[in-house]
């Protein structure tokens, strides 16, 4: 039996993670250098 | 964009990445869910965007009230966020789901009393950062000083390798959301029902865990705390 992900599966993973990217994002506010 | 903000962006999705990767089966549970309130986080993306690019035609609403109104709305959208991922997830989840929310919230209550996320200077230098980016911060944050409100949670852990400075809501943001990836995957990996094919390549003691049971489910009391009961 393959065990190799589906596509619809890899895009559901990485649009969780980009979602949760994205969150840090908009709702994190660390201090850096901004150059 | 610093490679240091770089890696604040990916640090909840690698930590849930690792802590699953270490798991059989675990990476794959992360696609059998979706993380929920994606136009939130775009909302508050876009307002974030603006509030660092400060462009003088948004000049009234990135000042509005002092600079709180920004805080207030990516507050809003933080909200949103939560409850939009509450629904039909596993106890654990939605519990770290409002751990990310609380940390939005600190920061959001710190920038609104302050016109802008104050940050020690202290920490600050000792994280490396150079003085002109000091002395002329990014739009959204300002120096804490005498007048500052909220000081415990405002950005004063300083990271060197990084060069930046984060606070106390950052970590509970970073931390509740790879918690709540994390949780909602395992969960996700236990409700699967295993065909009995698969059950005997099990090993041993695993296989009860893909059918949910009273005694399997989560809330269920250890094998332990049944049998001393």
């Amino acid at each position: 039996m393959s065990t190799r992900p589906s596509r619809t599966r890899v895009v559901a993973t990485l649009g969780s993670l980009a979602t949760v990217a994205l969150a840090v994002y908009a709702f994190a506010a660390p201090f850096a250098r901004t150059n | 964009m610093s490679p240091g903000l770089l890696a604040v962006l990916l640090v909840a999705p690698a930590i849930a990445v690792a802590v699953l990767a270490l798991r059989p089966g675990g990476l794959a549970a992360l696609s059998r869910f979706r993380v929920r309130g994606m136009p939130w986080v775009l909302a508050g993306a876009a307002v974030q965007a603006l509030r660092t690019a400060d462009p003088a035609w948004a000049s009234g609403f990135l000042h509005a009230a002092g600079g709180a109104a920004t805080a207030l709305v990516l507050g809003g959208c933080a909200v949103g966020f939560v409850l939009a991922n509450l629904r039909d997830r596993p106890r654990g989840a939605a519990l770290a789901a409002g751990v990310a929310g609380l940390g939005a919230l600190l920061n959001a209550a710190a920038t609104a009393l302050n016109g802008g996320m104050p940050f020690s200077v202290r920490a600050a230098a000792a994280a490396g950062i150079d003085t002109a980016s000091i002395a002329d911060p990014t739009p959204g944050h300002v120096p804490i000083d005498t007048g500052t409100r909220l000081v415990a949670i405002a950005d004063v852990v300083p990271v060197p390798g990084l060069h930046l400075v984060f606070s106390l809501g950052d970590v509970l943001l970073w931390g509740g959301l790879a918690a709540c990836l994390v949780v909602a995957a395992l969960h996700t990996q236990r409700s699967v029902v295993v065909p009995p094919d698969d059950v005997t390549t099990e090993p041993p003691g695993a296989a009860g865990v893909h059918h949910r049971t009273a005694l399997t489910s989560p809330d269920a009391p250890s094998a332990v705390a049944r049998s001393t009961a």
